[in-house]
């Protein structure tokens, strides 16, 4: 009950939504759906049984041809607003799109990365979004065949009615074995679509791995081919039989659903008109032979007002997602205090958990930032130093402990205002299917001096501007997503795109996270030190598998399990001769001119 | 209108073919598919043939039958005699109808299946170019992964169409022997549908095309901001304006289209729509009717009747035939691509070659190659020239984009060269079976892949037997992978990605690249030339470490070629090539180089300079 009471709320949500981007499309639609079904009836059943009496009762001729006339006339009109109706709704449909997004837009803000990250925000928003215009508009448009349905339906049943009542026990007869063979049939069918899901993923995944230029490679050198194939067969032959024994099923149900009506409607209500006539009862033989096409049309329309009613509840369950994720009343700080300025960053027992983990990421972490301070991060794969940077950037709350910035708690800035003055690199940075200008300065270029910063941060970036791919120079399209003569980046392009950023935005506080590993040797060290250049007092916190950049740093940190097990500056952490002294002579080795064989039996000696 | 916009209404013209070609198009592609199941699409297109003459009769003479029989003076008997085989009908065309609809889904199911894994057969024997350069892969691999469901639209528009001309030859059958004059309405009517029903899906085409255009741009901007993987630049930077703008360009555009295109189409869908159900159905029809029932009394009411009916069959085939036209076209279109990949003749891979792969192990021999991906002006590789002695270890090195991928590409066959040959032994290796060639590499790719299959399948990449169990331990051991495969639930025969089992294991990066380094590591025949790609990227300094120490020592007499950033790798190599800008920039050992004092030894030097102590 509670839940039906849901879906009438979201179809008048879905009404609300597309009036308020455009007051005219809703309505237009409804009624241009309905009006249609409804006129089906008059031109079908009321035609049809006009032209038989004229001819069965002698009507003059020129009676016929005027009604004709005027009833044409009525569908020229119908023509023409179905013609303006189809122009208008491709022309604001457009509108109902900017609405929409332009509120996802507004909203993205609001929503904290933890439920971006939650897989269950991939299956309940992405999809609800991808699809919601076409979804509401196929809504409407069914909703308004739905209505017509039903008043063609009853009109019809009238015109039936005041010729014989009896005519219409032939049309209710089958409903209830129709109902429930449908029904039945319907069941069958959706079983079907569940057991066979699997089948098709798997078959799909096979397909994806033949089509996908990611496997091209290393499918033409070993021999997965085979095995692949197999496995296709398969699934295909699983879903096969499954099929085919729903399948019979569903086309036995399906008989007694659709037949009841046409054999009733048609066979019974003939054989009926039959008796009538032949044993005397009834000599208008022509409204009767008009009403059992009329009989076959009302089931008709009948069956579109079922089928088009299972469309409309299972369509409006659908906006329940867009309507959350627009609805949802998020937490919008209160007081936030402005941040001017950012001079220190202390972590105070810092511990993190991802929101239904069980370990912490981070452990009770404890470490101070001062501007002006170059931090170096290693580490092994896993041990959180990409998760410390997103806590420093405010991307989740802390789990235990606080974050003091200038002194004040991380919690009540104005994230905005903070954020501004970092400029980050991550791991996965993204570029942008936009202009390779509008990629480093991520906002339109307005002047010339414009696309100077921009190709200036480029240049320190160690980007190549002279790239033959780049057709269009600073204004050419990166990827190929929708321009074909887009430029599609390397990693390593990525990279320095992403780097540029901060060298464009020249910011108070810089984080890098690995961003060298896709670079060749000379590009990494030539960005380093232009980055080293450009950062002179600045904050800088970086993160590196290569420990020799590291040594740029005044001040290491080497974590491990989510804690810092080792910090200090190079010299003193080699003398530690702990985990850090080990990483990196494994990689010096191979600098070094000699290597004792010793060094790690004994994991003491130094070279100096 | 924007010229923007007029040069996207040219270009999208430029697709249009001729109808004759679109109509031989239609029929290859239901040929093709009878090629697999004849059977099957000659029932699929008979018996729904057979339907619709079948309602065509039911509805038209069965009808007139009893009107007459009604009016006229005899009893009841004949009549329910008539209803009694009318009932028949009836229920056999539900029957058949139902019946064949769920059994030719069923039957299509599979009949897709082996069409797609044949042409998936196909395009793994298609050479690799395809892939690269985005024409070749919109005009190869793009077509083949649609061919299925394009087969079977084919399949169904046929049907529709042939299905509704026959119901339509029924119909004005029936109107004739009425009076033939009647039939001149619905064959004019056809006529016009014909003319103006081409004409607005030719527009339609190519509003679709250019709508979709325009949406795939506004899409991408939106998706942005609801996309996980882009929520933190999102968060952190101001690229939101940007994108705000771009999509709202975007639907500015789509507007535009929406204008022109909108208005076109209405109009002539007017004229068909007045035309062709107004005027001469609507109108025509009952008017002439009745002119001949009231005023000259040649006909009955059974007549009209009949005649009203054929006329709505008319009506309703007619309209079906438009929906189907509309797939007519998009095959018709599709058909182009899909013979030009049938024709596709592959020159590397399944090609047999004349000399056998001698026993022993050869030189490799570079001679003057140059190679350009198709499409490009540039070579990618130019005049290179080395030659690999077997047994010795190679590092090939230089900046992103100097072709080094390439070049270990060229050397495994995966392209043949555009200029100059690659000789192994005394023979130019396109004169070897390509498969056996092959079988001399082991390799480990840049982009390495983990496929849906156990862990032991992913590392033989091919079917498990039991005699290969220590082979696939002992690899994945080699690997560095050993301590992982002890906390796997099914240790080599767990399953891999979640694609086929739901508990299957995702691994992470790094562990991913150590499976695909233990599949050089399992090869039963010994690698004659091991190839890596930069083979630890993902690892951390201990893994790479280990892992470099063990190809080292167990690649023995094999010849191994690495590629790599990490100069201190290098370092293992007997000869090392620099590569700049597709040429050999720098050659020799370590030494060599560093004494040149190039470029070599400048990256050298700057990457090495802070491990320096």
């Amino acid at each position: 009950m509670k839940e039906n009471k849901k879906k009438k709320g979201n179809l008048r949500y879905v009404m609300r939504t597309v009036s308020a981007a455009d007051k005219g499309l809703v309505w237009f639609t409804l009624i241009k759906n309905s009006l249609e079904q409804i006129f089906y009836v008059f031109f079908f059943v009321y035609l049809t049984k006009y032209i038989f009496d004229c001819i069965e009762k002698s009507i003059p001729y020129t009676k016929l041809f005027w009604f004709l006339v005027i009833a044409c006339s009525l569908h020229i009109c119908i023509h023409f607003m179905c013609g303006w109706y189809e122009c208008y709704r491709s022309i604001n449909t457009p509108k109902i799109y900017r609405y929409i997004f332009h509120q996802v837009m507004d909203i993205s803000d609001q929503i904290a990365i933890s439920e971006y990250e939650d897989p269950s925000f991939y299956d309940a928003y992405t999809k609800a979004l991808d699809q919601c215009v076409d979804q509401a508009m196929q809504l409407l448009i069914t909703l308004g065949k739905f209505i017509g349905n039903i008043v063609a339906t009853f009109l019809t049943m009238a015109i039936v009615v005041s010729v014989d009542p009896m005519l219409m026990i032939m049309v209710l007869a089958p409903i209830g074995a129709s109902f429930y063979f449908s029904r039945k049939a319907g069941d069958y069918e959706f079983t079907l679509q569940q057991e066979i899901t699997r089948a098709k993923r798997e078959a799909d995944y096979v397909k994806r791995v033949f089509y996908e230029k990611k496997y091209a490679g290393e499918l033409r050198l070993y021999d997965m081919q085979k095995l692949l194939l197999e496995r296709q067969e398969e699934a295909i032959d699983n879903a096969y039989k499954t099929s085919l024994f729903y399948r019979m099923k569903v086309a036995f149900h399906s008989f007694f659903a659709f037949g009841s009506y046409s054999i009733m409607a048609t066979v019974g209500a003939y054989v009926y008109v039959a008796f009538m006539v032949k044993l005397g009862y009834k000599t208008n033989v022509a409204s009767y032979i008009a009403m059992i096409n009329a009989l076959a049309f009302s089931s008709g329309q009948f069956k579109d007002a079922m089928v088009n009613g299972i469309f409309v509840r299972k369509q409006v369950a659908l906006f329940q997602n867009l309507r959350d994720f627009l609805e949802t009343p998020r937490k919008k700080q209160q007081k936030l205090i402005p941040c001017k300025d950012v001079s220190e960053i202390v972590f105070e027992h810092v511990t993190f958990r991802y929101p239904g983990a069980e370990k912490p990421v981070i452990k009770d972490m404890n470490f101070t930032w001062k501007k002006g301070e170059r931090i170096a991060v290693v580490g092994y794969n896993g041990a959180g130093k990409t998760t410390l940077v997103k806590l420093l950037m405010g991307l989740y709350p802390v789990t235990e402990g606080r974050i003091l910035v200038n002194g004040v708690d991380l919690k009540e800035l104005d994230k905005d205002e903070y954020r501004a003055h970092f400029g980050t690199v991550f791991q996965d940075l993204q570029v942008f299917a936009m202009s390779l200008a509008e990629n480093v300065l991520l906002y339109t270029p307005k002047s010339e001096e414009d696309y100077e910063r921009a190709a200036n941060a480029l240049t320190k970036a160690q980007f190549d501007l002279s790239h033959r791919g780049l057709v269009k120079g600073l204004d050419t399209v990166i990827s190929r997503e929708f321009d074909e003569e887009g430029f599609v980046c390397s990693g390593g392009q990525a990279q320095k795109i992403a780097i540029a950023r901060v060298f464009m935005k020249n910011p108070d506080m810089v984080i890098l996270d690995e961003p060298s590993s896709a670079l060749d040797p000379l590009a990494e060290y030539n960005m380093y030190n232009n980055m080293m250049r450009a950062s002179e007092g600045k904050g800088v916190i970086f993160i590196s598998h290569r420990l020799s950049s590291a040594r740029m740093a005044q001040h290491i940190f080497m974590m491990k399990n989510g804690a810092i097990i080792e910090e200090g500056s190079h010299e003193e952490l080699m003398e530690m001769q702990g985990e850090y002294y080990k990483m990196f002579h494994l990689q010096a080795q191979n600098y070094q001119e000699s290597i004792p064989e010793e060094l790690f039996a004994k994991g003491g000696a130094c070279f100096e | 209108m924007s010229s923007e916009f007029k040069d996207a209404v040219k270009e999208v013209r430029k697709e249009k073919i001729p109808v004759r070609r679109m109509i031989s198009n239609n029929w290859f592609m239901v040929k093709y598919a009878a090629k697999y199941d004849r059977r099957l699409i000659v029932s699929v297109v008979g018996l729904f043939c057979m339907l619709q003459v079948m309602k065509a009769v039911y509805d038209t003479i069965l009808l007139k039958v009893v009107i007459d029989l009604l009016q006229g003076p005899k009893g009841l008997k004949p009549l329910l005699l008539v209803l009694l085989v009318s009932f028949v009908i009836v229920v056999s065309i539900e029957w058949i109808n139902q019946l064949l609809e769920q059994w030719s889904k069923a039957k299509l199911v599979r009949l897709g299946g082996k069409i797609q894994r044949e042409l998936m057969e196909k395009n793994g024997r298609m050479d690799l170019v395809c892939y690269d350069s985005p024409e070749y892969y919109d005009m190869y691999i793009s077509v083949a992964s649609k061919a299925d469901e394009m087969l079977e639209k084919a399949v169904n528009c046929i049907k529709v169409l042939i299905g509704s001309l026959l119901a339509l030859i029924v119909a004005a059958g029936v109107i004739v022997t009425i009076h033939p004059l009647v039939a001149l309405f619905p064959v004019c009517g056809f006529l016009v549908n014909l003319v103006t029903r081409f004409k607005i899906t030719r527009l339609e085409f190519e509003y679709d095309l250019i709508n979709k255009k325009y949406m795939r741009k506004a899409d991408y901007s939106k998706r942005v901001f609801y996309q996980p993987e882009y929520a933190k630049e999102l968060k952190l930077t101001t690229v939101k304006e940007p994108l705000r703008k771009q999509f709202d360009e975007a639907l500015d555009q789509c507007e535009e289209a929406a204008k022109y295109y909108g208005v076109r189409i209405t109009w002539v869908s007017l004229l068909n729509w007045i035309m062709v159900y107004t005027v001469l159905s609507f109108f025509c029809v009952p008017a002439f009717l009745g002119y001949l029932a009231l005023v000259i009394k040649s006909i009955v009411l059974g007549d009209v009747a009949s005649t009203n009916n054929a006329a709505n069959i008319v009506r309703q085939r007619l309209n079906e035939t438009n929906f189907a036209l509309v797939d007519f076209q998009i095959i018709g279109q599709y058909a182009d691509r899909f013979r030009k990949l049938l024709n596709y003749e592959t020159n590397i891979e399944g090609h047999t070659g004349t000399v056998n792969i001698p026993e022993e192990r050869l030189e490799l021999v570079l001679d003057d190659i140059s190679f350009a991906y198709p499409g490009t002006k540039k070579n990618t590789l130019e005049h290179v020239s080395l030659t690999i002695h077997p047994g010795e270890k190679i590092a090939i090195v230089g900046e992103n984009g100097a072709g080094k991928t390439t070049f270990v590409k060229l050397l495994m066959r995966l392209y043949d060269v555009t200029d100059g040959a690659i000789r192994y032994g005394d023979h130019d290796i396109r004169s070897y079976t390509t498969d056996e060639y092959r079988d001399l590499f082991g390799a480990v790719f840049q982009d390495y892949q983990i496929y849906g299959a156990t862990v032991a399948e992913n590392v033989l990449m091919g079917k498990f037997k039991d005699a290969d169990e220590e082979r696939v331990v002992h690899a994945l051991t080699l690997a560095d992978f050993g301590k992982r495969l002890a906390t796997l639930p099914e240790g080599i025969h767990t399953v891999l990605t979640k694609e086929f089992e739901e508990k299957g294991v995702n691994l992470s990066g790094g562990e991913a690249q150590k499976v695909a380094i233990a599949r050089m590591f399992a090869k039963e025949k010994k690698n004659a030339i091991a190839i890596l790609d930069e083979p630890s990227s993902a690892l951390d300094p201990v893994s790479e470490y280990k892992l470099n120490q063990n190809l080292i020592k167990n690649a023995e007499d094999a010849t191994v070629i690495f590629i790599s950033h990490r100069l201190s790798t290098t370092r293992m190599a007997d000869r090392i090539y620099l590569f700049s800008e597709g040429k050999i920039k720098e050659q020799g050992t370590h030494e060599e180089l560093m004494a040149l004092n190039g470029e070599y030894a400048e990256m050298f030097e700057r990457q090495g300079k802070n491990y320096i102590l």
